[in-house]
């Protein structure tokens, strides 16, 4: 963590929650819950965005909104999110599909509309100044509806914002069992701010 | 620093660097750009509201060019 003012808290109100939280949880506070506690005018409208796109009423399943998610982290190299949100759609998705999917979404056993969708979500992130209406009639050609579409777009902005702050701020990495544990958190609580 | 981050014209030294950095490749964010970014603002809490402004700027850019596309198919189906 870059900003140790962000990793220990800004005030004793928030020092003691993420000391008790850490406590109860048996794991350090993620820094991702830490920025949420550091700065609410901005946590709150960030965590309300990405708790509707990700928890919200969608044709998406909350496992496939997280491989979304993680694919966006992946094209970003974000490794923390990577981790965290695999660690997610692994509760709802079999982990040798995530795995495979991470690794080459064209070829990987899915749905020939969440892979065309994922191919959308890469243009998006990567040159999102190349995009046009072709690219969006091939998504909706593969059986994708214009709703699911926007739902995919809404998780990919949210995390094109998280991944960004992650990176700069130099998230610590959790260990694979800390990521698991988060995991069980995430998809019980959500995104709620 | 959202606009910097989306592509928009250099920001005002030395917040431009680390504002353009995040919007092109977050991952390779450095020690010394955000140090120095702290040490100009004086805070911790500025220098944390530039890096989340600059994430917020290459996010939106992406939420306003996919549903942009996404409108121009639905005017115009093939």
């Amino acid at each position: 963590m870059r900003l140790p003012e962000v990793e220990r808290g800004a005030s004793l109100g928030n020092r003691l929650l993420i000391g008790f939280i850490s406590t109860v949880v048996r794991m350090r506070l993620p820094d991702a819950a830490r920025v949420a506690f550091y700065h609410k005018n901005f946590g709150r409208p960030l965590g309300a965005w990405t708790h509707a796109a990700m928890r919200g009423s969608s044709s998406w399943t909350i496992g496939e909104r997280e491989l979304m998610a993680a694919m966006v982290a992946k094209w970003n190299s974000c490794e923390f999110c990577v981790g965290a949100h695999s660690a997610v759609a692994a509760k709802q998705l079999a982990r040798p599909t995530i795995d495979q999917t991470l690794a080459d979404y064209r070829a990987a056993p899915i749905a020939n509309g969440f892979r065309a969708t994922l191919g959308f979500l890469e243009k998006m992130t990567l040159h999102p100044a190349d995009l046009s209406a072709d690219d969006a009639r091939t998504v909706l050609r593969a059986g994708v509806t214009s709703e699911a579409l926007t739902d995919a777009i809404a998780v990919a902005s949210a995390f094109n914002i998280v991944t960004r702050y992650a990176d700069a701020l130099d998230f610590a990495i959790p260990s694979p069992g800390e990521f698991d544990r988060a995991g069980d958190m995430l998809l019980k609580r959500g995104y709620r701010p | 620093m959202a606009a910097r981050a989306a592509g928009g014209p250099p920001a005002q030294p030395p917040y431009d660097e680390l504002a353009r950095q995040i919007g092109d490749a977050a991952s390779r964010t450095t020690d010394a750009q955000v140090a120095t970014v702290r040490t100009a603002l004086g805070s911790e809490k500025a220098a944390f509201e530039v890096i989340l402004a600059a994430a917020v700027g290459a996010g939106l850019l992406r939420w306003r060019l996919a549903m942009q596309a996404l409108a121009e198919a639905n005017d115009a189906p093939a």
